[in-house]
């Protein structure tokens, strides 16, 4: 290929037709301290709260305190060459990140550059990273489901869209993993996924996007990456920058799940950065606003009225507690902005219950609504067997003789612990969940052996997908359970031809 | 508030209420006067303000210091200089007199303009400038000070009240530079 030297000026020609050449009144101030992120300046007297600020060295601020003398700005991206006495201008603007359908499939930082290595992106609009959450008016009532394929979840604690559903755990009880999943889950279902990952290692981080990758996952979803050597501003605006991202879908009529994955590291950051920039420290050296903090960006999560298209923005926040205290104030505070927990414990992770979640502490303030009417028959009564078995179990290590009524309960109960179980990335479509549950709770599997009950699972929806699926699809397209008979006879039959293992 | 304040809202103060004071004693344009002479000794000998920050000189002898700067100047400034070194404050000097010129000039409606530009300006070029600021913003009268940068290469900086209006070459260029750097679409 010959490069011909018309051609290439033609090119720097149609560049610099762009060149404008207007002479612009700039306000500046003069930088007085900088360092750990943050920097003040003398001077920009008519700077405005959270409007952005360019340094002499190209770096962006954003302009946090406004007092009497200076202005106490956090700098977003390198602040080791900037030097006291550079000028700092004001451009007027406050963050904008770049949106729109080019940013699906591409992992960003949090200023909305590629990070991938995949070029750059030619997005073409771009929106403000505050901006105010939907009214009253311009919302409506949650009764969508959101599909997480998790059996314990979608039947206990069953999430709606544009719900915001808590996901709260010591650290290595599943808490991304059930993030996800969920992602997994939403492929054909027309939702545009954002994973905010804030503060994980790179290393981890990496090992989500290859996961995701290899599930095809990424044709819907866009990653917003802020690692741990990031200066702590970047962290702090992570969150925003992925909601302005999924804002965009939503206003445009499309479905969103935006996770952020942890908002307890992102409170950190916010807790150093106000430090430096020396407000008064509160409970646990947070700072005052440290509420607002999380509740402005939660509430952005929203189920928009039909006139703004219908569109929905559903949150699931992750929030990693210390030794199962979920009575410290990050956790406190998030759990009274969501619409409902997932509590994940360790014990119930390390005795080999997986997803852990913790069925008495785990709730859904919405969700209800939002559960398909096949899903509430075969689910009703789960989470009281639950209750009960836990509380039967603690009695039942002391005695053997137990009543026939206790037995039953019992064993049911080790059934349904046994039936919730879920592999890792293994999500389930919600007509093969109601078949399983149908089955536990109509008593199919009492008399299944506990060791049995995965085999039996997985022979039965084989033999669903093969004899039965106009059930399956019946199930599926109309939401209500198919005729009790007809269910009954399927898993008869299935039964009568399953062999347990013989030991 | 029990927080220490920062040089620059106690110079405000002291600024402030040298203002009003030498206002009351209808001495204002004097003690201006005065002051922009001290500015220029501080000016000249930057040692000043260093020895008054040590504290390896005595107070003894800063105090003579400071008599010596204030000896030639009217009763009221005299006053000022003492006052100020009575409160430790002369080491901030230079910004309550920056302060003080800058409320002088407000309220005469004068605007102090610097001018960068690549080679030295002449004085006419520095009227232009200084009349073409005051057509487009507020003010009575212009002073326009001029510093030489040949990185520059041409054109003019002007900066004046917080606001910068660049003109020079080297931005140009480096705008230039900017845009060809873009990716193609």
């Amino acid at each position: 290929m010959s490069i011909k030297a018309e051609e290439i000026s033609a090119l720097i020609k149609q560049q610099l037709a762009n060149y404008q050449d207007q002479l612009k009144v700039e306000e500046i101030g003069t930088v007085t301290y900088v360092g750990d992120g943050i920097a003040r300046a003398h001077g920009l007297d008519n700077a405005m709260a959270s409007e952005l600020l360019q340094f002499s060295n190209g770096s962006y601020g954003i302009a946090q305190n406004l007092e009497a003398n200076d202005v106490g700005i956090i700098v977003l991206g390198k602040f080791d060459d900037i030097r006291e006495g550079d000028t700092v201008k004001r451009t007027g603007r406050i963050m904008e990140v770049p949106v729109g359908d080019e940013m699906i499939g591409r992992v960003v930082n949090p200023l909305g550059q590629p990070v991938d290595g995949a070029g750059p992106i030619h997005t073409e609009r771009t929106r403000p990273i505050e901006s105010p959450a939907p009214g009253v008016m311009q919302r409506q009532s949650v009764d969508q489901p959101l599909q997480t394929g998790l059996k314990t979840i979608d039947a206990l604690v069953p999430i709606g869209r544009g719900q915001r559903e808590l996901i709260i755990g010591d650290r290595k009880t599943g808490k991304t993993s059930i993030a996800i999943d969920t992602i997994l889950n939403q492929k054909g279902q027309d939702t545009i996924c954002i994973y905010v990952a804030i503060g994980q290692k790179q290393s981890t981080v990496r090992a989500q996007v290859e996961t995701l990758r290899s599930f095809g996952a990424m044709d819907y979803t866009t990653v917003v990456v802020a690692g741990p050597s990031e200066p702590a501003p970047m962290l702090y605006i992570a969150p925003y920058a992925g909601s302005a991202m999924g804002e965009d879908f939503m206003y445009r009529g499309k479905h969103v799940l935006i996770i952020f994955d942890d908002l307890s590291k992102q409170a950190s950051a916010y807790r150093e950065i106000s430090l430096l920039l020396r407000r008064p420290p509160g409970r646990e050296a947070y700072p005052g606003d440290i509420f607002y903090l999380h509740s402005r960006l939660l509430e952005r999560a929203a189920k928009l009225s039909d006139e703004l298209g219908g569109g929905s923005m559903t949150a699931l926040p992750i929030i990693e507690t210390q030794a199962g205290d979920i009575s410290a104030y990050i956790p406190t505070n998030v759990i009274s902005i969501t619409d409902g927990q997932i509590f994940l414990e360790s014990d119930l992770f390390y005795s080999g219950t997986r997803p852990a979640m913790d069925a008495g502490n785990s709730v859904s303030r919405v969700g209800g609504a939002a559960q398909i009417k096949a899903m509430k028959k075969v689910a009703g009564t789960l989470r009281v067997d639950l209750a009960s078995y836990r509380e039967l179990e603690s009695f039942a290590q002391f005695g053997s003789d137990l009543d026939e009524a206790t037995q039953a309960k019992l064993n049911r109960g080790r059934r349904t612990v046994e039936v919730l179980k879920q592999p890792l990335h293994k999500p389930l479509p919600v007509e093969k969940q109601v078949v399983i549950l149908y089955a536990l709770t109509h008593g199919f599997l009492d008399s299944v052996p506990v060791d049995d009950i995965q085999r039996y699972q997985d022979e039965l929806f084989a033999n669903f997908d093969s004899n039965h699926e106009d059930l399956l699809t019946e199930i599926k397209t109309t939401g209500n359970l198919p005729d009790e008979a007809k269910m009954d006879g399927a898993i008869k039959a299935f039964a009568e031809g399953f062999t347990p293992s013989a030991n | 508030m029990p927080m220490k304040q920062n040089k620059f809202s106690v110079a405000k103060r002291y600024a402030k209420a040298l203002f009003e004071y030498s206002d009351e004693q209808g001495q204002l344009d004097a003690v201006y006067q005065e002051l922009v002479t001290i500015q220029q000794v501080l000016q000249e000998t930057p040692d000043f303000l260093a020895v008054m920050k040590l504290d390896s000189v005595t107070t003894a002898e800063q105090s003579k210091i400071v008599a010596t700067l204030a000896q030639p100047f009217s009763a009221t400034t005299q006053d000022f200089l003492h006052l100020v070194f009575d409160y430790g404050r002369t080491a901030d000097l230079d910004l309550i007199i920056a302060e003080f010129v800058e409320r002088y000039n407000a309220t005469q409606g004068r605007v102090m303009i610097h001018a960068v530009s690549a080679t030295s300006l002449s004085a006419e070029q520095r009227q232009q400038i200084g009349q073409a600021y005051l057509q487009r913003f507020n003010g009575k009268s212009a002073q326009v000070t001029n510093t030489v940068d040949p990185e520059l290469i041409g054109g003019v900086i002007v900066e004046a009240e917080g606001r910068r209006i660049d003109g020079s070459i080297r931005t140009k260029l480096l705008k230039m530079r900017a845009l060809l750097a873009q990716p193609l679409r």
